[in-house]
């Protein structure tokens, strides 16, 4: 199955998850268009990164499916994997490795041709420079977070999955975040975000939802 | 199939460089096996019956326990900052990423495995450098690293996973382990290919069927 213009990025139907005996999704259902960014917002635990680790395929639902670009997360995890980056909520680099030794061993595992010179544009555009030979583990939780960031957007994705992306960085990180989001949809991708900041929401999203207990509603605070 | 090759190749190279950083797997499973085999050969004395009578059981009980602490080790580089996911939201199927952590954790034994066999001959005076006790080795060690690799990383979010695995480890892997102390037994006290053959074929049946198990099982471990 493949990408058609009209269809939406992302699609997710009557989703539920349940960890033993608790129940994080409840028949969530989300989609999301070329040009979109949807923000989640909700109180801790209410099961946006579960929700975001389903798209990544890093989660199997219990009930329901989602599909990006057309594959199912379950089934076609790896072509998912082609069109989804993701910065989930911990830091998916390897600490005793170089922030270079990281995005070159993703970018391989990309099989990226070019991924040299996406290194460069990506560690530039985030601040990376004076850090590229510093292991992660020696770096700050901000700086961490960007190497996150400069993982998740190497090779180009058309779907962006951000789990609060904003939080812990500084006012500059967070213009760039704003900017990579925005590049994402311009360019025909979508982007999810999860956040606790509604001015963030705001300045990014353009389609807004809360998850309360599990289920999904539009956010009508943010939305308006 | 050349990418996967290629992929392959990048996934085993990151595993010598984590290794190459901390050298915690070799020198773990290399120390603790030397200890057991010192401590056995003050103990018990290093005379041809002991040789004999204890030798072989001696040496894979070394093998066997500290081998499962390497393969401890070795799990949590994946786990350090949340790594598992830059190789699962790379990609990549999850059989490659088996086969390339395989890999390295079978060089890596195998590396500790002679180590091993060079300080029993010093002991205990044994051949063991024959081809026969290297193809047993061979068979040993793929078996452990291709099992040990799916289940060292299911264990990863366990928060007692060093009692769990060796619990659940060591008693799966007894048959292997059976195989090995006969097969050696047999070749320390002169025996021929008739009295040990029906070992190595159950040891090489046994890889066969759990190490295509573990391979096609890994993705369960991987996903949260």
């Amino acid at each position: 199955m493949t990408t058609q213009d009209s269809a939406p990025l992302v699609s997710v139907a009557g989703v539920g998850k349940v960890f033993g005996k608790t129940r994080a999704l409840t028949d969530v259902s989300l989609s999301a268009s070329a040009g979109e960014a949807v923000v989640l917002s909700g109180a801790n635990g209410s099961g946006k990164s579960t929700l975001l680790k389903i798209m990544a395929t890093v989660m199997s639902p219990t009930s329901g499916s989602a599909e990006v670009c057309g594959y199912s997360t379950v089934y076609e995890s790896e072509s998912v994997r082609r069109h989804v980056g993701a910065l989930l909520h911990e830091p998916s680099a390897y600490s005793e490795l170089t922030v270079r030794e990281n995005l070159e061993l993703f970018g391989k595992l990309c099989r990226l041709t070019d991924f040299q010179d996406r290194i460069s544009h990506t560690v530039g555009s985030l601040g990376l420079e004076i850090h590229r030979d510093t292991r992660v583990r020696e770096l700050s939780h901000g700086m961490r977070k960007r190497v996150g960031l400069a993982l998740a957007t190497l090779h180009m994705p058309t779907v962006l999955l951000l789990d609060e992306p904003e939080a812990g960085l500084d006012v500059e990180t967070v213009d760039c975040v704003a900017a990579i989001i925005e590049s994402v949809c311009e360019r025909g991708g979508c982007c999810i975000v999860t956040s606790h900041s509604a001015d963030f929401a705001r300045r990014v999203g353009t389609d807004y939802y809360r998850l309360s207990h599990g289920r999904l509603e539009r956010d009508q605070m943010i939305s308006g | 199939m050349p990418g996967a090759l290629q992929v392959l190749r990048v996934l085993v190279a990151k595993d010598f460089r984590l290794e190459s950083r901390n050298r915690d797997v070799v020198l773990s499973v290399v120390l603790f096996a030397l200890l057991v085999v010192a401590l056995f050969a003050i103990s018990i004395g290093t005379s041809q019956s002991v040789a004999e009578v204890a030798g072989p059981g001696i040496l894979w009980a070394g093998f066997a326990f500290s081998g499962v602490i390497g393969l401890a080790r070795s799990a949590s580089h994946e786990q350090a900052g949340g790594s598992a996911s830059l190789v699962m939201l790379a990609p990549v199927s999850s059989e490659l990423v088996w086969l390339g952590k395989t890999v390295g954790n079978a060089v890596f034994l195998g590396v500790s495995l002679m180590a091993i066999l060079g300080v029993y001959a010093l002991f205990y005076d044994a051949a063991v450098f024959r081809w026969e006790v290297f193809l047993i080795s061979l068979i040993v060690v793929i078996g452990f690293s291709g099992i040990g690799t799916l289940f060292s990383a299911m264990m990863l979010k366990v928060r007692a996973r060093e009692t769990l695995l060796p619990m659940m480890f060591l008693p799966l892997t007894s048959p292997l382990l059976l195989a090995a102390v006969s097969v050696t037994d047999a070749l320390f006290t002169g025996q021929g290919w008739s009295e040990y053959g029906t070992w190595m074929s159950l040891a090489l049946a046994f890889d066969g069927v759990f190490v295509t198990g573990s391979a096609l099982l890994y993705h369960h471990a991987l996903e949260e």
